[in-house]
């Protein structure tokens, strides 16, 4: 039996305000629980699809479904949530690491009623990257390369994805902090089974990290 | 007692300018190449002011508000485009948005002043008198107000695009994404109105008041005018501003929560 689709996707084209075919026709199904690395080479158009499947660029044609439903203005906030991109380069606020962690938190829709199940949530989650209370209050400024790139994946992790749109998430590190986020990528999906899609160029990582592949050319999709 | 009001003649002038040759001399001794845009410029005051001035006279002579639509229009039409005509990052339409904003705020305040301040009964035998100079020295503000705002606002997004993004990833609607952008637009375009309202009469005696003391107005008089000015002023700097800025926000963001980076285009 198959895992219920999140996204399915139909048609997508996304062209640029130049008048550019980034992405062309593609489609796509992907259901709980699916891990797939997205790959290809550099202008193939891993990122644009990645950033129109979270709606941050505008389609032009076709269609994206969310649990079957079609997308209305009004959704699109929550839907960002569920399929939830994260950027290549981790972008945090200026502040501490509890600081970052609680931004979603400050948007209307996601007021926190219950404090102490996210201060539980969020302990939880420093203990599954292996850091102590301490880091919470560390300013975010100072953390290295690696840090940032944790406090990005946690913050992700609090909105609860079913699907993460991961660009890259470790193109910029080093080997060690690379395993870092791995591991605590893998560990978190397993333990929730989450889906993603992973845009990797490291042959080796996709191995690791994948159960299928889809592989990218001038804005189509070749291989899924 | 004030004295009368003098009339200046062409010799008060004659011996103004003789304070720009003055200028020109230091320039030349060291060595700065101003004199040309000092003589140009000094050219250009005369010019400008003079034509000005007959055009008022004839205005005020023909007492029409024909006339004086075409004028306030036109006065109207210059401001909106120079307050995006500076603009380090454009969108395309911000010149009409700019026009928008600066036509409805300035003459929504003008309006108000005319009507409630300053009443009827004391413009409507010459509304030209009345009209033009409240209007433009409203214009005048508002559009440094309203070009500030949109800067500010275009560049703040454009450098923050990571932030504004990654709000919106983690599901922030298009107003959370941009509204820090947004107050930050309309606090600077209030920034110099607001440090003339704190130094006013401290620091510096506005041109129109000076200008009516000159002209013999009881000092007491010419506050109570300025005063009024210095409201409209502001509140048409911040009406404009605020106009202005929201729609570039409307323009750069769409109802799917989407931020449209690419519609700001570097001049």
């Amino acid at each position: 039996m198959t895992s219920p689709a999140i996204l399915n996707v139909n048609q997508l084209k996304r062209i640029s305000s130049g008048g550019d075919s980034l992405v062309e026709a593609t489609s796509l199904e992907i259901c709980e629980g699916d891990q797939i690395a997205l790959t290809g080479a550099s202008g193939a158009g891993k990122t644009v699809l990645l950033r129109a499947l979270a709606l941050l660029e505008p389609i032009q044609d076709g269609e994206i479904r969310w649990r079957g439903k079609e997308l209305s203005h009004s959704m699109i906030p929550k839907y960002r949530q569920d399929v939830h991109y994260l950027h290549q380069t981790p972008v945090l606020i200026e502040g501490t690491v509890r600081e970052n962690l609680m931004l979603p938190f400050l948007f209307k829709k996601n007021f926190v009623e219950n404090e102490k199940e996210m201060d539980e949530k969020i302990e939880e989650l420093i203990q599954l990257a292996n850091k102590d209370a301490s880091f919470l209050d560390r300013s975010s400024d100072v953390l290295s390369g690696g840090e940032k790139q944790i406090v990005a994946l946690l913050r992700s992790f609090l909105v609860d994805p079913s699907l993460l749109l991961l660009d890259e998430p470790t193109s910029a590190l080093d080997a060690e902090a690379t395993r870092n986020i791995e591991s605590l990528l893998l560990q978190w999906i397993n333990q929730k089974g989450k889906a993603y899609l992973w845009i990797s160029h490291d042959a080796n990582q996709q191995e690791r990290v994948s159960t299928r592949q889809i592989i990218m050319e001038s804005g189509r999709i070749v291989t899924s | 007692m004030p004295t009368e009001y003098h009339d200046l003649s062409n010799w008060d002038i004659g011996f103004a300018a003789l304070l720009i040759i003055v200028n020109g001399v230091i320039s030349v001794a060291l060595k700065l190449g101003l004199e040309k845009k000092l003589i140009v410029a000094s050219i250009r005051t005369i010019t400008q002011l003079s034509l000005l001035g007959f055009i008022l006279e004839w205005i005020f002579q023909q007492n029409n508000w024909f006339y004086l639509f075409l004028i306030i229009l036109f006065m109207t039409l210059t401001a909106g485009y120079t307050s995006s005509k500076n603009a380090t990052r454009f969108y395309s339409g911000m010149w009409i948005n700019s026009i928008f904003a600066v036509m409805v705020s300035s003459w929504l305040v003008t309006s108000i002043a005319l009507l409630t301040v300053i009443r009827p009964e004391t413009w409507k035998e010459n509304p030209a008198q009345f009209v033009i100079p409240l209007l433009g020295m409203i214009l005048g503000n508002t559009l440094n107000g309203i070009s500030l705002g949109i800067n500010y606002l275009n560049e703040s997004l454009i450098n923050n695009r990571g932030r504004v993004e990654m709000l919106l990833t983690l599901g922030a609607t298009r107003w959370e994404a941009a509204r820090d952008s947004v107050q930050s637009a309309v606090k600077s375009g209030m920034i110099p109105i607001l440090n003339t309202m704190s130094v006013v009469g401290l620091v510096s005696l506005p041109g129109m008041m000076t200008g009516q003391i000159l002209a013999g107005v009881p000092p007491l008089s010419a506050v109570k005018y300025q005063i009024v000015i210095m409201f409209l002023i502001a509140s048409g700097t911040a009406l404009g501003t605020i106009i202005a800025v929201v729609l570039g926000y409307r323009k750069l963001f769409n109802s799917d929560h989407q931020f449209l980076y690419e519609r700001i285009q570097k001049r």
